[in-house]
Parts: structure tokens; sequence; C-alpha cells
């Protein structure tokens, strides 16, 4: 059942992609409309640039900016790598002391 | 007041590279006289070529009688072999002819035919598509596939669109290491299955970085364009249906009405059309040609005219100025071949005069390579001699660049040797005996010097150097050209 409806609404999201460019119309006209009852000036450029700005930041993904929890992050998803190369030091220099001791 | 040996060396390896350099931008120079040649030889042809165009002004029975004997017979025969073709090629233009006025009737016969059988089947094109107007079925169908086509030119541009968009936008998912991590683990599904601390750190990173959002907005750019495309191949299978159902419909009546055969006839007849016109084409152009070659001949400085004229120029080639001479001053009245001979034995001086100047210049050419030869031979002495050591000095009434601008050939090269040996001095006498060898004979230069004293030791000195070049000199007399002798007089040193 779930795989059908996964499959559903897949095919709903296409179907409503076929309808883009009506959502770019529809979108121009609302925003035309906003223009015109708060009495601004905008021009068909100006309106034809806040879609374009709309359809290129949705669906798009940045990683935050680097810091203390963006560095902690990274240290948990590399958690296992750390470890191992944690132990590989640890053999390495108790070794070294073993045998110079 | 003296001159350092490694100067004069510097000096004789200077004049050497100068001249070299000479010699060489001399014989570069050489290119020109080539193309001076080529130039004047050219003129020389265009010469003849005047005087052939002269004496044969065209190519008539009449003019070759009252040319040179010399050329009578071959130019008589080339103005037979000119006819004979004129003669073939009026046959062939005539053939031509006859077979252009059969070819043309047959095209325009074939135009009719095509023209009655394309008005023929647009009649019966228009019965059928009435008849298909009429079919409610068909109007309909028609609709549907009118309508189902601008929906999918409609869906392939949305989707062309999604594709650029997913291409732009799905790098900064893949790079992102977070993101990933999560995804590959299926976290926010019912696959994901880490418990304890593990999830409570998991959660706090997918609120971190907002992971819900990101994983839709991924899954939409993955999935989406796939699934657009599935649709849009279901859709144009749909409308192929349709289009199927359309065609049979159009078959059925287009059949019953004969259309098929009508379309048949009329592409056969436009085959045939089509090889009548390529056969007029290519008949049209045979008769250009032979018109153009007929044209060429009629000509009286044609073809035919250029090759006997080749013909004569290559018989002048044979006669020498002084003949051409002689046989233009026998037309008396007729000065122009006069002044073509005059230009022709202008040139041939000219040539002439080249040709004694290219040789003047190969031998001093020739020269100056000696010269080069024998200074480096004066070189190699120099060094053998160990002239070139700051211990050897020279007098300053040697002076090198003046000697060398004198020097005409390998005689003056071989003087400016004994010129530079006598020139010679060395610093002191202990340094000359470790270096020298410990030649008796300098043994014997140093002890007279020494015992003249300061007023005359200088004479005694040079009395002594004679006596060594006296020696060396009939050393090099008994072997002339062999150096040893020369190695042999220095190492009296």
């Amino acid at each position: 059942m779930d795989v059908a409806r996964e499959m559903r609404d897949q095919r709903e999201t296409a179907e409503e992609m076929f309808r883009r460019d009506d959502l770019r119309t529809q979108l121009r006209d609302k925003l035309v409309r906003t223009a015109h009852m708060s009495g601004d000036n905008v021009t068909e450029e100006e309106i034809e640039l806040a879609i374009e700005q709309f359809f290129e930041s949705v669906h798009t993904y940045q990683d935050p900016q680097p810091g203390m929890k963006s560095f902690l992050a990274h240290c948990w998803v590399w958690r296992g790598r750390l470890t191992l190369a944690a132990a590989a030091l640890t053999t390495v220099l108790g070794g070294l002391w073993f045998m110079f001791s | 007041m003296t001159i350092p040996g490694p100067t004069v060396h510097q000096q004789l390896m200077d004049a050497i590279k100068r001249l070299t350099e000479q010699l060489e931008q001399d014989r570069q120079g050489m290119h020109d006289v080539q193309k001076e040649y080529e130039q004047l030889d050219a003129e020389r042809d265009d010469a003849l070529r005047s005087l052939a165009e002269h004496y044969l002004p065209e190519l008539t029975a009449d003019a070759i009688a009252s040319t040179w004997r010399e050329v009578q017979s071959e130019i008589s025969t080339l103005l037979l072999q000119k006819e004979d073709e004129d003669r073939s090629l009026q046959q062939e233009l005539k053939q031509l002819q006859e077979n252009r006025t059969v070819t043309e009737k047959a095209l325009v016969e074939a135009t009719h035919v095509l023209d009655a059988a394309i008005l023929e089947q647009n009649e019966v094109s228009t019965v059928v598509e009435k008849r298909l107007q009429e079919d409610t079925q068909f109007v309909e169908l028609a609709d549907r596939a009118a309508i189902a086509e601008v929906a999918l030119e409609r869906a392939e541009s949305n989707l062309h669109e999604i594709d650029q968009d997913a291409a732009r936008k799905l790098p900064s998912y893949q790079a992102s290491t977070l993101f990933q991590y999560l995804y590959e683990r299926s976290y926010g599904t019912e696959g994901y299955r880490s418990r304890g601390l593990t999830r409570r750190v998991d959660r706090w990173l997918a609120r971190y970085i907002d992971f819900t959002k990101a994983r839709q907005g991924y899954d939409f750019l993955k999935q989406t364009p796939d699934q657009m495309r599935k649709i849009i191949a279901e859709d144009r299978r749909s409308l192929n249906t349709v289009m199927e159902e359309l065609e049979r419909k159009r078959d059925h009546v287009a059949n019953a009405m004969g259309l098929p055969e009508k379309i048949n006839l009329t592409e056969r007849f436009t085959k045939d059309r089509q090889q009548s016109l390529q056969t007029a084409n290519f008949i049209s152009e045979s008769m250009n040609e032979t018109e153009s070659r007929i044209r060429d001949l009629s000509d009286p400085r044609g073809s035919y005219y250029q090759q006997a004229i080749e013909l004569f120029r290559q018989t002048l080639v044979g006669f020498k100025s002084s003949d051409l001479k002689k046989r233009a001053e026998a037309t008396k009245d007729d000065l122009t071949d006069d002044q073509i001979v005059a230009r022709l034995s202008g040139v041939e001086s000219d040539r002439g005069d080249l040709q004694e100047a290219t040789r003047d210049r190969r031998n001093l050419q020739k020269q100056k390579q000696d010269v080069i030869e024998e200074l480096g031979r004066v070189i190699q002495r120099f060094r053998a001699a160990h002239f070139d050591s700051v211990r050897s000095h020279f007098l300053d009434t040697l002076m090198i660049d003046e000697e060398i601008s004198y020097t005409e050939d390998a005689g003056d090269a071989r003087k400016l040797w004994q010129k530079i040996r006598r020139s010679q001095r060395w610093g002191d006498h202990d340094s000359e005996e470790d270096a020298g060898g410990s030649s008796l004979k300098q043994v014997l230069v140093n002890a007279m010097g020494k015992a003249a004293g300061d007023e005359r030791g200088d004479d005694a000195r040079r009395a002594g150097s004679r006596r060594m070049e006296y020696d060396s000199t009939s050393d090099a007399r008994s072997a002339v050209g062999d150096y040893s002798a020369d190695s042999s007089g220095d190492d009296s040193r």
C-alpha cells in the first residue's frame, strides 16, 4: 500500500511539474497584482527577475557555515575513521615506547 | 710597448669569424643571381615568342606560306589537324542538336502527363479529405490528437527545464558529507535502525542541516525528471494509438477512392520527367562545350595557333642571335623584327655579362675560402707554438686587422704567419725554458743576449732569433705544406 501511495505521490508531483509554466504565469500575475495594490512601480523585467530568482532558490541545498557546530557534526560523521586513526596512532606510539623504554 | 699573445690570438679568431660571415653572406647573395638568370631567360623566351608571332601572325594557309621554310611543314600539319577537328566537331554539334530536339519534345510530353496525373490525384485527395471531414468519429479523434500533441510539446518543454534544474542543483547535495551521511543511513524513513545515543545525535544533526526539507528537495530533483519521462512516454503511446486509428480510417476511404494508385502513378511520372530533364541538361552542356571548342578553332589565334607559335619558338631557340639578325636585316621593309632581334641581343648580352660576373664572384669566393682555410692553419700553428700564452708578446708593429685587410689570397695568409713569428717575443728566460722544453737554440739566444750586455743585448737576441728563423724556414722548405715543419721550428723556442 505504501509503495502504491509513494508511486501515486510521485506521479502527482510529476504531473504538477508539467504545469510549471502555468505556475510561472500565476506567480507573475500575483506579483503584478501585489505591486499594483501596494502602488509599486515595477517593470516587466523586474518581475521576470524575481520569478527567476524564486525558481533558482527552490530545492537548493547548502551546508551550514563553518564553525564549532559544523566541526562537531563532521567529527560525528567521521567518528569511525577518527577512532581507527586514534587506535593506529596509539599502537605505534605504544610500540615505540615498548621498544625504547 | 708590446701586444700580449692572447690579444693577438683573439684578433685572429675575430678575423676568421668576420671572413666566414662575409663569405656566407656572399654565398647567400648567389640566390639573387639565380633569380636574375630566370628573369633573363623569361625575357628571352618572351622575345622569341614575339618574333615567332611576328613571322606567323595567324594560323592560315597564306600566313604559313609566307613564313620561314624551316617550320612550314610542321605548322601545315597543325593546320590540317585543326581543320579535321573542326569538321568532326561540326558533325558532333549537328548530332547533339538533333538529340536535343528529341529530348525537349519528350520532356514537354512528360511534363504534360505529370501535370494531368497531379491534377487527378489532387481531385481524388480533395474528395477523400471531404469524406473524412464528414466522419464525426474521425473529427473527434483528430481533435484529441491535436490536444494531445500540444500537451506533449508543453510537457517536453517543462521536462527540459526540470532536467536543467536538477543538473544545476543536485551536485551540492551530492558533495555534502553531512547530508549524504544521513541519507545513506535512511534517516527519517522506516529503514533507519539506530537507537540510543546515535539516534539522538543523528536527530541533532538532522535538525542542524534541516534534513527533512533537504531530503524532499533531493528526492524531487532525483525522481521527478524520470517520472515525467515515463508519463511523456505513456502519453506518446496513447497519441500513437489515436494516430493509428486516424490512419486506418484514412486508408479505408483512400483505398475505396483509388488514391494510392493515383499517387504511385504521379511518382512514376515525376521520375520519368526528372530523367528527361537530366538528359536535356546533359545534352545542353555538351552542346555548350562543343560550341566553345568550335569558337576556339575558328579563332586564327586560338589554341592551335598557340601550339604553332610554341613550335616556332622552339625552332628559333636553335638559332644564334647573329643568324636571327641577318634574317631580320634581310626583310628591309620590316623594322619590327629588327627591333625584336635587338631586344633579344640585349637580353643575351645581359646574360653574358651576368655569367661573367657570376664567374668572377665564384673565383672571389674560392679565394676567400682559401684565405679562411689558410688563416685556420695559421691559428693552429699559433696555438701549437704556445703563442697564445700570456708569456708570449708581440711587437706593436704587428697589426693583425690591417694585415688581414691586405690579405687577398692564400699566399698572403701564409706570409702573415711569418710576420707573426718575427714579431713574437717571450716574456723572460726562465719561463721560456720551463715552457719551451729547454731548447739549445733558445739557450744560445739567451746567452748571446746576456753576454752582449745591456746596450747590445737586443741586437744579439735578434741575431740568435734570425738564426732560428733560418733553421725553421729551411725545415719548412723540406716539407712544403706539412705543419710538422713549422712545429719543429717552433720547438726552437
